[in-house]
């Protein structure tokens, strides 16, 4: 069973402060974000949106430290991310961040299993710890049944559950996902979303997902609305 | 096991086919390394095993033949170990009425000699009192299929004997035979050792007579002090010849021909050591392109480089790993095999397979390092992405855009058909995996190819070389002849057009530090029967001029240029000779001075050694013309030194035929390898094809269009790839042996490419059937979740 946290800080767990990020392709520099400014509170389930070239996927890569920004401040969980060397944050991802992609990003020669055990395995737990956790979030997602089944056995949803456990059984403070649901269909779309709640309900992680689909973002906590590199809107539930 | 551990050693099962070719292809390099130069170490650990047992001499004196009680004592001599003194005859050995010329061996039949002892294969040694008892030689026996109990005739001192094979004998000092120690090619059977019991003479003459005496020393280090000694201990006795190990012909031709496993090998080792990297590299490259996005999470997870790192050079270790094995159990049998074939060719016995620990961990260090280095740079580019690109995805293509569009533009041409434009266009937009591939390829059929242009080589200058002389017969004397005496002699042969006469001996050379015992050959001034053939400087200005005209094939005295001065020893002193033209000749140990002045050198007072002949006379028929004057030792025919020549090409020709076997093979394994995979790559465009309605046989024809454009290319590159193998081969064979110049006949292209284009249909099967075997469905399912 997984148990819900108790504890809970009400103290932003994401601040940006100005930041911005250019790109530069040949000579021609492209703005990806402009002066965003934005605070996220913990155990919070949000869902960026905007149109494709927002600055969505951006966004979210300097959250995870994946990425630098040109200018501002990335603070995550008090930590300043975007002065950070790269060896730093390599730890910082290991220890606070859990990603989830478009694309599975499963490892085609790993089983199911394997590939939970193999994100476990950069934390310091024991194998018999590795071995408990992997089968009690393969429980929770509902893919105990297919732990010993490679990626390419197992269809598109089964295969972003596999990729959600990979990232929930690390436990981390905040949980990305960029567009998790892009290439599910609507119904198994919405199941994948549920579970990335999981992670909020029950380990009290900050779940940040990138989307564009409306119907998605009226499952959460706060949308952040982006525009053109910039923040249009922040709608808060009530 | 750690996850990324056991990721690596799955990804090694899932690419198991090319896997198993880079394993193949190390464990074929490591094995022609280990082996083909541990065949060398077989080779040379026989040589001094049969020395050390059979006690080759470290010194060997023939002197005017001198009474036994005549002779010095040696017993207590210091750092000599043992002496033996022994009489040595030239004769004939008659052999299906030809003369063959022979070296009569006279022995103490009581026991085997102490020095230069004999090992006896077949049969019995000597015996006391059968004096009609011979052994011979075992190279003899083995050329002319003579066996214990044969009877053989032998001409000896111009009679007719008769002896009974008694037994066949190994002989360090014959482990290889020749009749022209001139020329540094041994020509197996050429000539004879007969063993025959020193009672023979001593009946008459109730008296041990000898004209040899053998040295085996204690320290062979301190040969040069010893030698010293020796020949002072033996003041008054007249010497006329004084050859120590190192100037021993056997030993010398042996260990210049060991250098002959230089030729080929390193360019066989560098060849599979590129191909092996290449497929390494292309392998890797493949492997890490195709999981980008999954490796872009792990770093995007909080995996380290090192880790990533680590776990795709596993698959470097493994490949490494299991192609050393194979190749050091592969390198036992090229031993084996190299080995054996060049013991055979030259009639060298033939010893156990040695096993040289040292090239076996060069060859496991080698087999490691290479697959490691491969992998290295495709996975340290990966590694060096930020997780966000690495998780992008998509090719990173650095080859040239422009050049893929130039390239393209050629599959605009209305006259190619659909498939071969498809097929170009798929090769082209996989360039450097194509590049790779076609590069492999060419680097085999340009590695077997650059052995045939190599052999020809080798042949056609041989060819030149000899069509460069213009005698047919060179005469040795027994003894130094007065010029009257030779010209009166040849007067009364028939059909001679033209002669020269010959001064030649041997002689200690000196140059700076380095020295040699070499043959001096005093040649006539403005010879026209000796082409000098000289590659600088220019003749010699007159018939006794102290100038020397140096042989480039010697490499013992380092090298040496017009202007340097050599000092050579002569029974007056030390004479110095300017060099004033350098030759580069087949021959090996000979320096050329005029006629004069090797007289000079040589202490010949006016005497000549040799002549040089041409005649319109068949050659069996001058040959017994010739050998019928008494004074007359040998006789050599150029058509005879041309024939060794060739024969001892075709000694490695062995050692070749298996390169080239190996090469083409590397190239046909690569194609069918790298049609597979591209047939397995383009699974999806080939079912959309046939969703649209094509048929199958479209299919095939673009899988074919693929595989000859792949071929045709690399056939193309080939050509210049083994031109400049071939210029290496060359090289190095031109410090082993002479200058070989690089003889370029489009036949010997096609010699190696034919048969590999041949092979493209082939490559062609396995891709067949795989897409014979592709479901629609299944395939649309499969890429669609990828």
């Amino acid at each position: 069973m997984i148990t819900p946290p108790t504890a809970t800080n009400t103290a932003p767990i994401i601040r940006l402060r100005n930041v911005s990020k250019t790109y530069k392709v040949g000579e021609v520099e492209i703005p990806a974000l402009r002066n965003v400014n934005l605070e996220i509170p913990p155990a919070s389930f949000i869902v960026i949106v905007g149109v494709s070239g927002s600055g969505k996927t951006t966004l979210l890569n300097l959250i995870g430290g994946i990425d630098k920004p040109t200018s501002g401040q990335v603070i995550v969980d008090s930590e300043d991310v975007s002065k950070k060397h790269s060896s730093e944050l390599v730890k910082f991802r290991r220890q606070k961040i859990g990603f989830v992609f478009q694309a599975s990003n499963l490892l085609s020669t790993l089983t199911v299993e394997e590939n939970v055990e193999a994100g476990l395995e950069l934390l310091p737990l024991s194998n018999k710890q590795i071995i408990e956790r992997t089968t009690r979030y393969l429980l929770a997602v509902g893919i105990e049944d297919k732990r010993k089944k490679f990626p390419f056995q197992l269809s598109g949803g089964d295969q972003q559950r596999a990729a959600i456990t990979r990232a929930l059984a690390r436990e981390p403070k905040i949980v990305l996902a960029d567009e998790p649901t892009g290439q599910l269909d609507e119904r198994t779309g919405y199941k994948i979303v549920d579970l990335m709640k999981i992670g909020v309900i029950y380990c009290g992680a900050t779940v940040v997902i990138v989307t564009h689909n409306e119907e998605i973002a009226k499952m959460a906590d706060m949308i952040v609305r982006l525009k053109d590199g910039q923040v249009a809107e922040i709608r808060k539930k009530s | 096991m750690k996850k990324l551990t056991i990721k690596a050693l799955r990804d090694f099962r899932q690419l198991a086919w090319r896997m198993l070719l880079v394993i193949v292809v190390l464990a074929c390099g490591i094995a022609v390394f280990v082996g083909g130069l541990g065949s060398r170490e077989t080779l040379e650990n026989t040589r001094s095993t049969l020395y050390r047992e059979l006690n080759m001499a470290d010194l060997t004196i023939s002197f005017d033949p001198v009474k036994e009680s005549k002779l010095p004592s040696f017993r207590d001599f210091p750092n000599v170990k043992s002496v033996q003194f022994r009489r040595v005859e030239s004769a004939y050995l008659e052999k299906d009425g030809r003369l063959i010329t022979a070296m009569l061996v006279l022995l103490g039949a009581e026991h085997l000699p102490t020095v230069n002892s004999l090992k006896v294969e077949n049969g019995t040694y000597l015996r006391y009192y059968d004096m009609k008892r011979a052994v011979l030689e075992r190279s003899t026996a083995l050329y002319y299929g003579i066996k214990v109990g044969d009877k053989i005739a032998v001409r000896w001192g111009g009679k007719p004997y008769e002896f009974n094979v008694g037994g066949i004998a190994l002989n360090p000092e014959f482990l290889i035979t020749t009749t022209n120690p001139d020329l540094l090619f041994p020509s197996p059977g050429s000539l004879a050792v007969i063993y025959l019991s020193d009672r023979i003479l001593y009946r008459t003459s109730k008296v041990h007579v000898y004209n040899q005496a053998l040295f085996r020393y204690v320290n062979p280090d301190e040969a040069e002090s010893t030698q010293a000694a020796v020949l002072s201990h033996m003041r008054g006795i007249k010497l006329t010849k004084v050859v120590p190990l190192k100037n021993q012909f056997a030993n010398r031709y042996l260990n210049e021909n060991f250098q002959r496993f230089n030729i080929f090998i390193p360019v066989v080792v560098f060849v599979f050591a590129l191909v092996s990297f290449m497929v390494v590299f292309m392998t890797m490259d493949k492997l890490i392109m195709s999981q980008r996005r999954e490796v872009g999470a792990f770093l995007a997870m909080g995996y380290g480089k090192l880790q990533i790192l680590r776990s795709f050079l596993i698959n470097a270790l493994v490949i490494g790993l299991l192609g050393s094995v194979l190749g050091i159990a592969a390198s036992f049998e090229i031993n084996s095999f190299f080995a054996a074939s060049y013991a055979k060719a030259i009639g060298f016995p033939q010893g156990l397979p040695v096993v040289d620990s040292r090239l076996i961990l060069w060859g496991i260090v080698f087999g490691i390092f290479l697959p490691i280095a491969a992998a290295l740079y495709p996975v340290l580019r990966l590694v060096s992405l930020a997780p966000v690109e690495a998780i992008r995805g998509g090719q990173v293509e650095t080859f040239s855009r422009t050049f893929v569009a130039l390239l393209d533009r050629i599959t605009e041409l209305p006259t190619l058909s659909a498939p071969l434009k498809y097929a170009m266009r798929t090769l082209f937009r996989r360039i450097r995996a194509t590049a790779g591939n076609v590069f492999v390829i060419a680097l085999g059929v340009g590695m077997a190819t650059s052995f045939i242009i190599a052999l020809r080589s080798v042949a056609v200058t041989s060819e030149k070389f000899f069509g460069q002389e213009k005698w047919d017969a060179m005469v040795d004397f027994d003894d130094p002849q007065g010029y009257g005496t030779v010209s009166d002699w040849i007067k009364t042969l028939p059909e001679i057009s033209e002669w020269e006469p010959i001064a030649k001996g041997y002689s200690e050379v000196r140059r700076s530090s380095r020295e040699g015992n070499f043959n001096i050959i005093g040649v006539p001034f403005q010879s026209k029967l000796k082409e000098m053939k000289l590659t600088a400087g220019r003749p010699f200005s007159s018939n006794d001029a102290l100038e020397a005209v140096f042989n480039q094939s010697l490499r013992s005295l380092g090298k040496v240029e017009l202007g340097d001065t050599l000092e050579v020893q002569s029974s007056e002193g030390t004479v110095k000779l300017a060099v004033v033209g350098l030759t580069s000749r087949i021959s090996s140990g000979e320096i050329y001075v005029p006629r004069g002045t090797a007289e000079k050198i040589l202490g010949l007072g006016g005497k000549v050694t040799s002549v040089m002949i041409k005649s319109a006379m068949p050659a069996d028929k001058l040959e017994q013309t010739l050998l019928s004057e008494p004074f007359v030792e040998r006789v050599v025919f150029k058509r005879e030194m041309e024939k060794s020549v060739t024969e001892s090409i075709s000694q490695i020709t062995n050692v070749v035929y298996l390169a080239i076997a190996l090469g083409t093979a590397i190239a046909v394994l690569v194609m069918v390898n790298s049609i597979t995979i591209n047939v397995m790559d383009q699974e999806r465009e080939f079912v959309i094809l046939s969703s649209l309605g094509h048929k199958n046989f479209f299919l095939l024809r673009i899988v074919f269009a693929q595989a000859l454009v792949m071929g045709v290319t690399a056939m193309a590159l080939c050509i210049p790839i083994s031109i400049a193998l071939a210029y290496i081969v060359n090289w190095q064979a031109s410090r082993a042996w002479f200058n070989v110049s690089t003889t370029l006949v489009w036949t010997d292209f096609l010699k190696v490419t034919l048969p590999a284009l041949l092979c493209i249909p082939l490559a062609t099967i396995p891709g067949l059937f795989y897409i014979g075997r592709l479901r629609i469905a299944d395939v649309i399912r499969k890429t669609n979740i990828e």
